[in-house]
C-alpha cells in the first residue's frame, strides 16, 4: 500500500500533463473546424463565425482546456460537430472490437512466445535455436500491414477460410465472430510475438546460468521442471513489463489492422477522424487510449512490484 | 593410485579423472589426472587458487557441467551406490545420473546469495527433492522440510519455511542450501568453498554445522577450499591442487608437518602469523596461475617456484609416494625437505 | 609516490580507442549471412544515390499499355495498376526510405542522445524533468503522435523525417542516459573529477566514446524500424505525397490488386523486407560484438 500512495502523483501528474498535450497538440492542427464542418470554399466568412461562436472557439485556449478537462472527467467528451455522435459513446461502442482485437492477438503471441523461447534457451546455440531466432528476426522485418496483406492473401484470397473485411460481432456469432477476428488478430500478433520470443530467450539464457539452476539439477531435477519451474519464473517479470509497454505498439497496430479489415474498432475511428479533420473526436479519442495506457502501466508496475519476491521483499 | 588407506568402506574411487573443456580462446585442460578415494565418514579436504580446476572436478563429479563444454577427458569415477553396486559416474547417462544426485550424491555451492531461487518460496525449494525422490506427498514433506531446516539451526523453522531467500541473512542461506543438499541423506557431500562468501565469524559455525551433519549421517564429504586454515582442522586427508592436478596429497597431519611439494610450502608460508613482529612482510607466491590452454609441457608451477632446475620445464613429475609413508603422494623431481618441529626448509 | 594501482586500473578500464573497436569489428569473420546482408543494404544505398543515374524507366510515367502486366513481361519486375515501372519506382523509393532512416535516426540520436547524456551526467532536476516529459511524449502510441505531428507539420519529405526523428528522441534518450549512468561510476571518470578536468572535458573524452558505441550499433536496427513506420504511414496514404514513389504506397495501392495481379505488392513488400531484415541482422550482430558482456560467452 505505500508503495501505491508513493506512486500515485506519478500518475496522476503524468495523466494530467499527458490530457494537456493532448488538448493543445489537437487544438494547434491546422485547419479552422468550423469552416471544416461546413465544407471549405464558398462559405460565408459570417457563417463560419458564427458557428466557432456556437462551438465555443473563440475562447482562449487554456479555459477551452479546463472546460474540456472538466466534462472529460465525469465522463462526457462532448459531442462531434460533425457527426453529431457523442465522443464517449462512439468511443465506447466500439471498444470491445479493439479490446478482443488487442487481447487475441497478445494471447497467441505469449502463447506461442513462450514455448519457442523456452525451446531457444535450452538449445542455445544449436541449429534450432538458430533457426527459431532467425524466424523470430523474419517476423520483426515484417510490419502489420505487410503481415496482413500476405494472411489475407494465403488464407482470404488464395483459401477462402477467413474474410478479408468485415467484423461479426460476438453476440451475433461466437464462430463468426472469431472467423473475423482470426486474421486481424494474427496480424497484430506476429510482431508481438517476435518480440517476446526475442526478450525470453534473452532473459531465459541469462537465468539459465545463474547458480541456482546449477543447485537446481544439483538435486536431481528433470529439465523441463528447472525450465519451466526456476528458470522461466524469474523471467516472466521482465516479460510482463514489455507487454505492458508494447501496448502502445498494439494500439499503434490495431489502427492500421482495424483499417485495412474494415473493423469497427476505435483505431478504424481515430483514422477517419483525423483524416476529417474531426477534432473534438480525435481528442477524446487520444485522450481515452493515453489515459488507458498509462493506467495499465501503471498497473502493471504495482503487480510486478507485489508479484516479483526480489522486489517485494526488498531489504 | 592415491588411496584413502585402512579405513573400511570405500565410497568413492577417482581414477586418472581428466576434464577438458571448450572455451573461445581453445581448449581448456581444467583438470588433469586426478586420482583419489574416499571411505565413509571421511573428509578429502581439496585445497587450490582460483583457476586450479577443484571447482571443475567438483562439478565433474556429478555430472554438473554443461555439455556443450565438454571436450573430451577420461578417467572412472566408482561410486558405491546404495544398493552396493559399484557405478562410473563418469560413464552413466544422464537420466540415471539424475537419479543419483540427491539421494546419494549432493553439493554445497560457494555463494548462498546467488545458490538459492530468489523467486521461489524455501518451502517449494526444500520440498522439490523430497518429494521427487522420496516421494513424500505435499503434507509429509513440508513438516520434513520443517525438520530439515531445525537440524541446519534456523530458529523458527515452521515461521520461515515460506519465506523467501530475500529475507534471509547470508548464513542463515548457506544453512538453507546445506538442509537442500542433505535432504535425501546422500552418502557423498561436495562442499564448494561453502563458507568463502561469508563472515568469519558464520565461517566457523558453518563449518561445524557440517562437520555435526556429516558424523550424523556417516557421510563422506569433500571440503574445497582456497583457504588451508579451514582444512587444517577439518579434513582427513588433504589434496593441494594446481592447475588442474594433485600436486600433494597427505593425511592432514602429515601435511602440515612435513610437506613435500614447493607449492603446498608456498601455500604454507603466505599464510600470516600472528606471532609474527609487527610490518613483517607478507609472503605472497610471485607470478600468477598459468594458463590452461595447450599448457607447456613440463611442472606447471615451475615459473614460480623458487627451487625450479631446468629438469621441471622439461618433463611433468608423476605423483611419488613418499618412502616409510604410503598415504602421502606428492609430484615434485625435487621435494622440499622438512626441519621436523620448525617451519619447512627455505625459511 | 600516487598509488600505482589505481594508475594501471584507469588505464585498463579506459574507453577502447577508436582504432581496436574497429579491429573487433572487422577482425574475426562474421558468417557469409553477414556479408549478404551488408551486400544487400549497400544495394539498396547504392540505389538510393544513384537513382537519377541508373538505367530504370521513369518511375513516375504512366505507359497504359503495360498495366498490370506481370515480371519479366514487358518491365523486368512488371508494372502496377497505372502501368508504371516496378524497378524504377522501387530504385527511387529507396531514396525516400533510405533518407528518412537516416535523417530521423540522425535526429534522434543526435538530440536524444546529448539530453540522455547530459540527463545521465547531470542528474538532478533536469534528469527528473527530462525523465517525466519523457513519460508523457511515451505514453501515446506512436501512430498516433505521429498522425498528429504529420497533420502538423505537412507531408514533405523533410517534414516526415523529422517527425519520425522526434519518435526515436526518447529512445535514445533512454539507452544515452542509461549507458551515461554506469559509465559515470566507473573510476576513470571520478578520477578525471578528482585530478580537476572540467565538465566539457569530462563528457568528451570520457563519457562520449563509451557511450557512442551501443548508441551507433542501436542506429542500424532503428533504421529498420523507421523504413516500417513511414511504409506505415504511406500505407495510410500519409506519407510523402505521389507521384514520388515510396515503398509503402507501392504495398498500398498493391491492395487493390491482390486477386489479379499479386506482384503489385509482394514486389515492393519483398524487397522492404529484405532491406529491414539485413537492418536488423547486420545491426544486431554489430550490437553483439560491441556489448562486451555478451561475446564472452
Amino acid at each position: 500500500m505505500r508503495l501505491l500512495t508513493r506512486k500515485l502523483p506519478w500518475l496522476i501528474g503524468t495523466l494530467l500533463a499527458v490530457s494537456f498535450f493532448t488538448f493543445m497538440l489537437v487544438s494547434l492542427l491546422p485547419g479552422d473546424p468550423a469552416v471544416m464542418i461546413l465544407g471549405a470554399g464558398g462559405v460565408s466568412p459570417e457563417a463560419v463565425a458564427q458557428l466557432r461562436l456556437e462551438l465555443g472557439l473563440d475562447r482562449p485556449l487554456v479555459i477551452r482546456y479546463f472546460d474540456w478537462l472538466g466534462s472529460a472527467l465525469s465522463g462526457d467528451l462532448g459531442r462531434s460537430p460533425m457527426t453529431g455522435q457523442a465522443v464517449t459513446d462512439a468511443i465506447l461502442s466500439r471498444l470491445p472490437v479493439t479490446i478482443q482485437l488487442g487481447t487475441m492477438a497478445i494471447v497467441i503471441a505469449l502463447t506461442l512466445a513462450i514455448p519457442l523461447a523456452m525451446v531457444s534457451a535450452y538449445f542455445a546455440g544449436s541449429r534450432l535455436d538458430r533457426g527459431i531466432s532467425g524466424l523470430g528476426f523474419a517476423l520483426m522485418s515484417v510490419p502489420g500491414f505487410m503481415m496482413a496483406i500476405f494472411l489475407i492473401l494465403v488464407f482470404a484470397v488464395g483459401l477462402g477460410w477467413f474474410p478479408a473485411t468485415g467484423w461479426v460481432p460476438l453476440s451475433e456469432s461466437p464462430a463468426g465472430n472469431l472467423q473475423s477476428a482470426i486474421l486481424p488478430a494474427m496480424s497484430l500478433a506476429m510482431i508481438e510475438l517476435a518480440l517476446y520470443m526475442r526478450l525470453l530467450r534473452t532473459d531465459l539464457i541469462d537465468t539459465l546460468q545463474q547458480d541456482y539452476i546449477t543447485l537446481a539439477r544439483a538435486k536431481g531435477l528433470p529439465n523441463w521442471l528447472i525450465l519451466t519451474r526456476h528458470a522461466l519464473r524469474p523471467s516472466s517479470f521482465s516479460l510482463m513489463t514489455v507487454v505492458g509497454l508494447q501496448l502502445g505498439g498494439v494500439i499503434s497496430g490495431a489502427i492500421i489492422v482495424e483499417e485495412i479489415f474494415a473493423l469497427p474498432g476505435v483505431g478504424r475511428l481515430l483514422y477517419q477522424s483525423i483524416l476529417q479533420r474531426d477534432l473534438l473526436m480525435v481528442q477524446g479519442i487520444v485522450l481515452f487510449i493515453a489515459t488507458a495506457y498509462v493506467v495499465v502501466n501503471f498497473l502493471v508496475d504495482l503487480c510486478y512490484s507485489l508479484l516479483d519476491p526480489r522486489v517485494r521483499y526488498a531489504e | 593410485m592415491i588411496d584413502a588407506g585402512s579405513h573400511g568402506e570405500v565410497l568413492l574411487r577417482v581414477n586418472g579423472l581428466t576434464v577438458r573443456l571448450h572455451s573461445g580462446n581453445g581448449l581448456v585442460h581444467a583438470v588433469e589426472d586426478v586420482s583419489f578415494s574416499l571411505a565413509r565418514g571421511q573428509t578429502l579436504g581439496v585445497v587450490g587458487e582460483s583457476g586450479s580446476g577443484k571447482s571443475v572436478m567438483a562439478r565433474s563429479l556429478m555430472g554438473l557441467l554443461p555439455k556443450r563444454a565438454l571436450a573430451g577427458g577420461s578417467g572412472e569415477i566408482l561410486f558405491q551406490t546404495a544398493g552396493g553396486a559399484q557405478r562410473d559416474l563418469a560413464s552413466l547417462p544422464e537420466k540415471q545420473l539424475r537419479l543419483l544426485r540427491g539421494p546419494a550424491l549432493a553439493m554445497v555451492f560457494q555463494d548462498p546469495m546467488t545458490a538459492l531461487n530468489p523467486v521461489l518460496r524455501l518451502s517449494v525449494q526444500l520440498t522439490e527433492p523430497l518429494r521427487l525422490h522420496l516421494g513424500l506427498d505435499r503434507q509429509q514433506a513440508r513438516s520434513r522440510a520443517i525438520e530439515l531446516l531445525a537440524s541446519v539451526g534456523i530458529p523458527d523453522a515452521a515461521g520461515r519455511i515460506d519465506q523467501f531467500p530475500h529475507q534471509l541473512s547470508g548464513g542463515m542461506r548457506q544453512r538453507v542450501v546445506i538442509a537442500i543438499a542433505l535432504a535425501c541423506s546422500p552418502s557423498l557431500l561436495i562442499a564448494d568453498e561453502p563458507t568463502t562468501a561469508l563472515d568469519v565469524t558464520v565461517q566457523k559455525q558453518i563449518l561445524d554445522l557440517l562437520a555435526r551433519l556429516q558424523r550424523e549421517l556417516h557421510m563422506a564429504m569433500i571440503l574445497i577450499t582456497h583457504d588451508l586454515g579451514v582444512v587444517a582442522s577439518r579434513a582427513d586427508h588433504i589434496a593441494v591442487m594446481y592447475a588442474g592436478r594433485v600436486v600433494e596429497y597427505a593425511p592432514a597431519n602429515t601435511l602440515f608437518t612435513s610437506m613435500k611439494h614447493p607449492y603446498t610450502e608456498a601455500l604454507f608460508n603466505s599464510i600470516p602469523r600472528i606471532n609474527d613482529p609487527s610490518h613483517t612482510r607478507l609472503q605472497a607466491i610471485p607470478g600468477r596461475p598459468p594458463q590452461l590452454i595447450d599448457p607447456a609441457p613440463g611442472c606447471a608451477f615451475a615459473p614460480r617456484c623458487q627451487y625450479a632446475q631446468p629438469r621441471c620445464r622439461e618433463q611433468t613429475p608423476p605423483v611419488v609416494t613418499v618412502a616409510d609413508a604410503p598415504d602421502h603422494q606428492h609430484a615434485c623431481f625435487f621435494p622440499v625437505s622438512t626441519i621436523p618441529g620448525g617451519r619447512p626448509h627455505g625459511r | 609516490m600516487r598509488s600505482k594501482v589505481a594508475d594501471s586500473s584507469v588505464v585498463r578500464s579506459r574507453a577502447q580507442g577508436f582504432s581496436a573497436a574497429a579491429r573487433q569489428v572487422f577482425g574475426r569473420g562474421f558468417g557469409p549471412g553477414f556479408w549478404i546482408a551488408a551486400g544487400w543494404l549497400l544495394l539498396v544505398a547504392l540505389c538510393a544515390v544513384f537513382a537519377d543515374w541508373l538505367p530504370v524507366r521513369d518511375p513516375i510515367d504512366p505507359v497504359i499499355a503495360n498495366r498490370l502486366n506481370g515480371p519479366l513481361t514487358t518491365n523486368i519486375l512488371g508494372a502496377d495498376g497505372l502501368g508504371r515501372d516496378i524497378l524504377a519506382r522501387l530504385v527511387h523509393g529507396a531514396r525516400v526510405s533510405v533518407v528518412i532512416a537516416l535523417t530521423a535516426v540522425s535526429i534522434g540520436m543526435v538530440i536524444g542522445g546529448t539530453l540522455g547524456i547530459l540527463a545521465g551526467y547531470f542528474r538532478g532536476h533536469f534528469e527528473r524533468g527530462l525523465m517525466a516529459v519523457l513519460d508523457v511524449i511515451l505514453a501515446f502510441p506512436w501512430l498516433v503522435l505521429l498522425l498528429a505531428l504529420v497533420a502538423f507539420i505537412g507531408q514533405s519529405l523533410a517534414a516526415i523525417s523529422v517527425a519520425i526523428g522526434f519518435l526515436w528522441i526518447p529512445a535514445y534518450a533512454r539507452v544515452a542516459r542509461a549507458n551515461t549512468l554506469s559509465v559515470v561510476q566507473r573510476e576513470y571518470v571520478l578520477a578525471a573529477r578528482a585530478m580537476g578536468a572540467s565538465t566539457l572535458r569530462i563528457l568528451l573524452r570520457e563519457v562520449l566514446p563509451n557511450v557512442i558505441l551501443p548508441v551507433l550499433a542501436y542506429g542500424l536496427v532503428a533504421m529498420g524500424l523507421v523504413i516500417i513506420v513511414e511504409s506505415a504511414l504511406a500505407f495510410l496514404g500519409l506519407s510523402v505525397e505521389a507521384p514520388q514513389p515510396t515503398w509503402g504506397g507501392m504495398i498500398s495501392e498493391g491492395k487493390r490488386h491482390l486477386a489479379t495481379a499479386v506482384h503489385v505488392a509482394l514486389v515492393p513488400s519483398i524487397t522492404m523486407f529484405f532491406t529491414v531484415l539485413s537492418l536488423n541482422y547486420v545491426g544486431d550482430r554489430l550490437r553483439s560484438r560491441f556489448d562486451v558482456r555478451e561475446s564472452n560467452l
